[in-house]
């Protein structure tokens, strides 16, 4: 066991001991003097306490992610390079500031100043960023980010200037100090055994190591990117004695592709994911583009939003209409389920003891080659970003060369105790044309498939209403209505 | 002699005081500064699971054995009075026997870390025996349960003019609460000083009152109370009251422990603890005529104050002043009280009642235009105050005066082409059955004053250096409004100082005493007033300095006469070109013993109102705006989206349009969360369960259209106001209620033309689709049977 370990923190190497595993960046680096990083919740949904973090992109290039340090435990950035908002400018002057801290002067981009390193931050991982130029790509890297005073406006004015900065200095060759550091190689992530006060910290490199902790520790959790393990040591003040990351484990962070399906390791982030997908899997990419934040999606992976078996995880409803399956580990041996399969009851999935979720299957396109594959999916919230689910859907059909249904999955969350599929719907929709005759002979049953209740997000009457009309919409967008 | 300033103001290209300091992290909030100066000892509070309960049995006893626990206060050690109470003393810091709302804090237990702390508020043992409990408006009324008499502002005969008008409708509008959401959480920490006086840095609006608080609750006298504001997170009203417990809490166990101590609280104990936007319930009947004119409205207007008074008082009398925004009722009879719930005390939030009183006639008015068949904007038109006569006059008494709300109306009306794009949206709803778009104006007349008159005045303490350096202090503070910046080119206006000479300090209540709260948008106003003051007293002081330099230097001129400050010179007005720097003089003066420090203080005059009468001025202005906001409604799920947005909004004659800018498309969008989405939701015993913005949805960055077209009313100085500009704080914010019209007409949309359109507020998409879903039905299966059987 190790009784400490250490991290580069704005380029000076920092030495950790004697922290709980339980403290969050965010705690260290005020408790440091940094405190340009903010807390304004404590849950991931204001991006005030956002920070860089050095990593890898699908394609192994060195990237800086911009991360909730508010649900990143410290020992998770043992070995990594941090960057926080005093890491970019060389003092606090004017004439100093990084193009991007620049931007946000110019367009008054600043009001009362508490939210605005976190968007520094954000906008830093756009500047280095070679995507997302348009609109729709600034919105989405900003909206984990809450501002409460400006409206928004000239923080977008803000990240246009920055990415058009971004242009110009390419090609003059970028010469600050993160451009340097970003064209080095990533350093691979080395074991970690951390015992701290009230707990250990366990980040095995080796499925076989993984494995074997794992087999040791019966109530160790198990945690990836620790989005949702972070609340609760945020929110209900829990302390899990043992945590395992599997975040180090190159079986788990493989991503790959054959011809039939997509390989995705569990530990694999959803920003990679969405990196790597290209045009593939559209209805997987548009839920993607809804799903929590940019932090967040940097650091959540598929795994751990299946795993937790939520009613309301977005990903769910999507790998289940295409079928996916999950292969699972232990030092036992592997197995396959289908996803369905997994996931049991309210927030329980088939895992037993000791198994991990090795990755996912997911399959690329229609259930045989002369058939083609229609899916999309959809998310009813409160707001369009940054939201929670009230209702989400995903339908997949696929059609013969006839026009003919011959494969169906209406999976919703939201709206049962766990990811639901309306069998009867499906069964329904078989051997019929995607048109207005099947639409109003499948209403009907779609719409008495679940029994959802309320919550704050909604009412079980709203959520009732939406059930079919979601099927109503893709029967328009996709049958031609 | 005279003096006067340069010509141009200076400021009004400033950018915002703080904002390199905002970029690179180096601005420092209340914790930050707890944060680096490490080793205070923390604080949690323990409450009381009830929304109302008499406290039987309270042992703090377990909790002194968990390791790291310092000490548990209670009401016991509160030596002076156990009350924090803004207006009126009914604010116990602790709870006595009873717990008057859920989560109420009975005890604080303090430590060396925030988890030893909430390990023992977890051992602290409460009884408590649940008594019943009022939560909402309706139980309140049937309970009778009020913190007010009522409060009726009557003109004309309106039940008469009811009677005879050619058509009435009456109804209720229920409007929900708004979270601040401040994104810094209340923080204040606390250092003990001689002789018992003790030191306090507090994230509030409001450093004079806390200081007063805080005398009281240690039983020591004022200048003993240092109470220091440095700059906030933002504070929407959110900190005007609602930041003396914490304070209050620090300077108690400050003392208790000769130690100084840090409060932080978690977003989850904000929101639990802190008052919020009043819920409202407004009773009407209305008559007008065919040509949509209104002629009779009657009101009653109930908010939720919560357990404690606060500021419900005045907030429900905005609520009553704002009744008839922009339009003449002739007849009008309103009454408001204010109810007393079990809910936390709810507090001001930007528009100060105000916003909940305008959506009133903006409903009114709506339902008038859809009852005639005609369009909302002529209607609304047909109602606006006339520029003079009978017909600028408020139900209250005062003239409006100034009336530009039908200049802003016509020239939105044509910059926005409202009635083409009307046309536009109609023929683009015609062909896109699943989605529809409305468009909708709406006006502003926004009052501007304290309606409490005392806390309408300010002073300030501006501070001259040997080397012609500048410190300036007032007793405005700073939450990102931008007051600071506009103080600093209102002084270095007034001084002719470049800015980058003058430092603005934190306002603090040894530097400037017995200040009113940074509320009321009423900031630049009235501190404005006062530097100004402060820097005409020092210009008059350095004035027969600068004239004999003059003398000595440009001999052959003789006396310089009137001087000009400007440039970082003092000038002769009718010579320029004979000019000695500010620094020069600065130091003759300090060399010739002249006093290079001085105070100012202004308090706005001819403001006054009768509550007996409901009569009088009660505002020193009116602020004006209108908006045009264009939205799209997804029938498939009740999704919204905002288009476009048009705003003509009139700050006078800006201060720094650039940060006024800022305070308009900021307010706008806070209005349109609290009108579209941002919804607070109650257990039914009374505790809150959106508790964060994960579960509580502000606006995030999509939401803000991408087309948002902000102008300023051109040629618009106000008379009798610093630098001819105008209070810009909470007015934009209603706004918003463009919003919700746009959405009414994009709902209207999606059935037969004709009849109402009711709509909850918020307008969530649930409420939106609910709305919609109703529009559709009756035709509804049918519609859908159409849509399908017309598949080609």
């Amino acid at each position: 066991m190790d009784h400490s370990f250490s991290f580069t923190l704005n380029g000076t190497e920092v030495h950790v001991e004697g922290e709980s595993p339980c403290t969050t960046l965010l705690s260290y680096l005020r408790a440091s003097g940094l405190t340009g990083t903010k807390e304004g919740c404590a849950e991931g949904d204001c991006g005030a306490c956002s920070v860089g973090i050095v990593d890898n992109d699908a394609d192994g290039h060195t990237r800086l992610r911009v991360v909730n340090s508010c649900l990143m435990l410290l020992p998770a950035v043992a070995g990594r390079h941090v960057v926080t908002v005093e890491g970019l400018a060389h003092s606090g002057a004017i004439d100093t500031l990084h193009p991007v801290q620049q931007s946000l002067v110019e367009t008054g981009g600043s009001q009362c100043g508490y939210c605005t390193p976190g968007f520094v931050m954000s906008l830093i991982e756009a500047y280095y960023r070679d995507d997302g130029e348009d609109q729709a790509a600034i919105d989405d890297q900003l909206c984990g980010n809450l501002c409460r005073c400006t409206g928004y406006r000239p923080i977008r004015d803000a990240a246009q200037i920055a990415v058009s900065t971004r242009r110009k200095n390419k090609l003059k060759g970028g010469t600050e100090p993160l451009a340097k550091l970003l064209g080095q190689p990533t350093r691979a992530l080395s074991p970690l055994r951390y015992e701290g006060p009230g707990g250990r910290f366990e980040r095995p490199t080796t499925l076989s190591d993984l494995l074997d902790t794992l087999a040791a520790e019966p109530e160790a959790r198990v945690l990836a990117g620790g989005t949702d393990i972070g609340l609760e040591i945020t929110k209900e003040f829990k302390h899990p004695k043992v945590l395992v990351s599997t975040e180090a484990v190159p079986e788990l962070t493989e991503l790959g592709k054959t011809a039939e399906a997509w390989h995705v390791g569990s530990a694999v982030t959803l920003s990679r994911l969405e990196e790597a997908l290209g045009k593939d899997l559209p209805s997987l990419r548009s839920m993607l583009s809804v799903f929590g934040s940019r932090q967040i999606r940097n650091r959540a992976t598929l795994g751990g939003n299946l795993a937790t078996a939520s009613p309301i995880g977005d990903l769910a409803p999507v790998l289940m209409s295409l079928d996916a399956s999950v292969v699972l580990a232990a030092t036992s041996g592997e197995r396959a389920l289908s996803l369905e399969d997994f996931i049991t009851s309210y927030r329980r999935t088939a895992l037993r003891s000791g198994e991990v979720v090795l990755r996912f299957v997911i399959p690329r396109g229609a259930t045989a080659p002369d058939r083609r594959r229609l899916a999309r999916s959809y998310k009813v919230s409160k707001r369009r970003e940054m939201d929670i689910s009230i209702v989400s859907a995903a339908f997949a059909v696929d059609l013969d060369p006839q026009e003919t249904i011959c494969y169906a999955r209406l999976v919703y969350g939201g709206v049962a105790p766990t990811t639901a599929r309306a069998r009867d719907a499906e069964e329904a929709l078989l051997n019929r044309k995607l048109d207005a005759d099947t639409l109003r002979a499948v209403r009907p049953i779609v719409a008495r498939a679940f029994t959802p209740i309320s919550d704050h997000r909604g009412s079980a009457a709203y959520r009732l209403k939406l059930i079919p009309s979601l099927l109503n919409r893709f029967f328009h967008e996709e049958g031609k209505l | 002699m005279r003096t006067l300033p340069g010509k141009a103001p200076a400021g009004k290209v400033l950018r915002h005081e703080s904002a390199h300091k905002h970029v690179s992290g180096g601005a420092l909030y209340v914790d930050d500064q707890a944060a680096r100066r490490g080793g205070m000892l923390e604080v949690w509070p323990v409450c009381v699971p009830h929304a109302r309960a008499r406290l039987t049995a309270l042992d703090v006893a377990p909790a002194l054995c968990v390791p790291g626990v310092v000490t548990v206060i209670t009401k016991d050690h509160v030596i002076g009075e156990n009350d924090i109470g803004a207006l009126k003393r009914d604010e116990p810091l602790f709870a006595e026997e009873e717990v008057f709302f859920w989560g109420q804090i009975a005890a604080v237990v303090v430590g060396h870390s925030i988890e030893a702390c909430r390990a023992g508020a977890a051992r602290v043992h409460i009884e408590a025996e649940p008594l019943s409990t009022i939560l909402t408006i309706e139980e309140a009324v049937a309970a009778s349960s009020f913190h007010t008499a009522p409060h009726r502002i009557r003109r004309g005969n309106a039940a008469e003019a009811l009677k005879s008008a050619e058509h009435t409708l009456e109804g209720e509008l229920k409007t929900g609460g708004q979270e601040h959401l401040y994104l810094e959480m209340h923080a204040a920490w606390a250092e003990m000083e001689e002789d018992g006086s003790v030191y306090i840095s507090s994230s509030t609006q409001n450093p004079s009152q806390i200081q007063a608080a805080v005398a009281r609750v240690l039983g020591i006298s004022s200048n003993q109370v240092i109470v220091e504001s440095p700059r906030m997170g933002g504070a929407f009203g959110g900190k005007e009251t609602q930041s003396h417990t914490w304070a209050a809490i620090a300077a108690l166990a400050a003392r208790q422990t000769a130690r100084p101590v840090r409060v932080r609280l978690t977003r989850d104990l904000d929101m639990t603890l802190t008052g919020k936007r009043h819920p409202f319930l407004a009773r009407y009947r209305a008559g007008f005529r065919g040509d949509g004119r209104i002629e009779a409205l009657e009101v009653t207007l109930y908010c939720n104050g919560g357990w404690a008074a606060d500021l419900s008082e005045p907030i429900l009398d905005r609520g009553l002043f704002h009744l008839d925004n922009a339009y003449y009722v002739p007849h009008m009879d309103v009454t408001g009280r204010v109810a007393k719930t079990n809910l936390v005390s709810s507090t001001a939030l930007r528009g100060f009642g105000g916003p909940q009183g305008m959506l009133v006639i903006e409903e009114v008015l709506d339902r008038i235009a859809r009852r005639l068949g005609l369009l909302p904007e002529e209607v609304r038109e047909r109602n606006l105050y006339d520029e003079r006569g009978e017909r600028a006059v408020t139900h209250y008494g005062m003239t409006v005066k100034d009336a530009r709300i039908r200049k802003i109306w016509s020239r939105l009306s044509a910059s926005s082409t409202l009635a083409v794009r009307r046309r536009d949206i109609s023929a683009w709803n015609d062909g896109s059955p699943h989605s529809k778009r409305g468009i909708a104006i709406t006006p502003l007349k926004f009052g501007i004053s304290f309606t409490k008159s005392i806390l309408n005045q300010a002073g300030a303490l501006v501070l001259i250096y040997q080397d012609g350096s500048v410190q300036v202090n007032h007793g405005g503070t700073e939450m990102g409004q931008g007051l600071y910046t506009k103080m600093r080119g209102v002084a270095s206006h007034e001084l002719g100082v470049p800015p980058d000479r003058i430092r603005m300090m934190q306002t603090r209540t040894d530097k400037v005493p017995n200040t009113a709260p940074t509320a009321a948008s009423s900031g630049a106003d009235l501190n404005g007033q006062a530097v100004k003051v402060a820097c005409e007293t020092l210009r008059e002081r350095l004035a027969p300095v600068a004239s004999r330099l003059l003398v000595e230097r440009y001999p052959e001129h003789g006396e310089p006469g009137e001087l000009v400050f400007a440039d970082g010179f003092i000038a002769c007005a009718k010579g320029p070109e004979r000019r000695i720097p500010f620094r020069e003089v600065v130091t003759t003066a300090w060399l010739e013993r002249i006093s290079l420090s001085a105070t100012g203080f202004y308090r706005t005059p001819g403001i006054k109102y009768d509550k007996a009468t409901g009569r009088g001025r009660p505002f020193h202005y009116f602020a004006y705006g209108a908006a045009v906001a264009e939205v799209e409604v997804d029938g498939f799920t009740g999704m919204s989206r905002l288009l476009r947005v048009d705003i003509l909004h009139d700050v006078g004659s800006s201060l720094n349009p650039s940060i006024d800018v800022g305070q308009i498309e900021g307010g706008f969008i806070q209005g349109m969360g609290w009108l579209t989405m941002e919804e607070l939701c109650w257990s039914a015993s009374g505790e809150l369960l959106t508790r964060g913005p994960s579960t509580y949805k502000i606006p995030a960055i999509g939401d803000t259209p991408l087309d948002l077209r902000v102008s300023l009313l051109p040629d618009a100085a106000q008379e009798g106001v610093i630098h001819g500009s105008k209070a810009v704080g909470e007015p934009p914010l209603m706004l918003a209620i463009s919003v919700r019209e746009a959405i009414r007409e994009a709902i209207a949309a999606f059935g037969a033309e004709g009849g109402e359109v009711p709509l909850p507020v918020p307008a969530t998409c649930e409420a939106i689709f609910m709305a919609l879903d109703a529009r559709r039905s009756g035709e509804a299966t049918s519609n859908s049977e159409t849509e399908c059987t017309s598949v080609t």
